[in-house]
């Protein structure tokens, strides 16, 4: 059990220094480095071979997930959805990749734990999301019909639509690192518990695939429903 | 150590609410598709969204029970 609790926080894989600072980079970082690079290169090779007429199996696929996202948009943000395609696409691949990349684990020695377990990384991401609903507020309302929304059944609401801006990105945050960090946790037990392959896979197939996909669409879902709400 | 366990056991008792909060999305969920089966698909995503914000106060349960019981 002991040392289930060990690997709770992330490691640090090589520190450097800067300006006389020691620089830190832990397991985390790293991680989403290499889901960055691996959507990359896999966007780069996929559009080479994008044909019109006769798409392959992998092109259909592709286009699913396109079109998944294109209607999400569409339906929560509205005719401004099709601006956030782009920022919604990207959060639901990085985040799907990121929170199924402890799968790789299997190959000895490579410790690819997911990066959203740590609650730096979704803080992150929930403080871009909620610059981007704040973004979108400005952008689409201008800064009158932003203040407007403040105030828009009565001024004493503001203060509490105000805190809104604080609460919702805490609770995005929370719920994903919660939900990686608990299913991460319950998996590292089952498996110092029950060392058995056979036993273990279909909790994995729950906390590690299920969960985590689950939750990557619930973090892009609610992001643009809140995109939704600041543009209408 | 005990107390810190009683803690956690007891924060895990947050997810009383949350079965209570999902079991009552998944009640209006049925019985909006039952009465409107043209507007399925739009029940069911917002079902499923009270569904999820309720699970996430179970988490929030079980994330204090664990740092509670690791004492991070």
């Amino acid at each position: 059990m002991e040392e289930v609790f060990e690997k709770v926080g992330s490691e640090v894989i090589f520190s450097f220094q800067l300006f006389g600072d020691t620089v830190n980079i832990n397991n985390a970082v790293f991680v989403c480095f290499i889901v960055s690079i691996i959507l990359i290169v896999l966007s780069a090779l996929l559009k080479r071979t994008l044909k019109a007429d006769n798409p392959g199996k992998i092109q259909v696929c592709v286009e699913w997930l396109v079109e998944i996202v294109n209607n999400l948009c569409k339906t929560s943000a509205g005719h401004h959805g099709k601006a956030f395609v782009p920022y919604i696409g990207t959060l639901l691949v990085f985040l799907g990749l990121a929170n199924i990349i402890g799968l790789l684990n299997f190959i000895p020695g490579l410790h690819m734990y997911p990066p959203t377990k740590d609650i730096n990384v979704t803080a992150t991401l929930a403080l871009i999301s909620i610059i981007v609903v704040l973004g979108a507020g400005f952008r689409y309302k201008g800064l009158k019909g932003w203040a407007k929304t403040l105030i828009d059944p009565m001024p004493v609401v503001a203060p509490f639509k105000l805190m809104e801006y604080i609460t919702k990105p805490l609770s995005l945050a929370l719920r994903l690192f919660g939900n990686v960090f608990a299913a991460f946790i319950i998996m590292e037990i089952i498996y110092s518990v029950v060392p058995v392959p056979f036993v273990s896979s279909p909790f994995s197939a729950y906390f590690d695939i299920f969960d985590g996909v689950l939750q990557a669409f619930i973090f892009t879902y609610l992001t643009i429903v809140y995109i939704g709400e600041a543009v209408e | 150590m005990s107390l810190a366990a009683i803690g956690a056991a007891v924060a895990v008792l947050s997810a009383v609410g949350a079965a209570i909060g999902i079991g009552m999305a998944a009640k209006g969920g049925t019985e909006g598709i039952a009465r409107q089966p043209e507007k399925e698909s739009s029940i069911r995503s917002l079902a499923f969204l009270g569904m999820v914000l309720c699970e996430a106060c179970a988490i929030y349960g079980l994330l204090i029970g664990i740092l509670l019981f690791t004492k991070v």
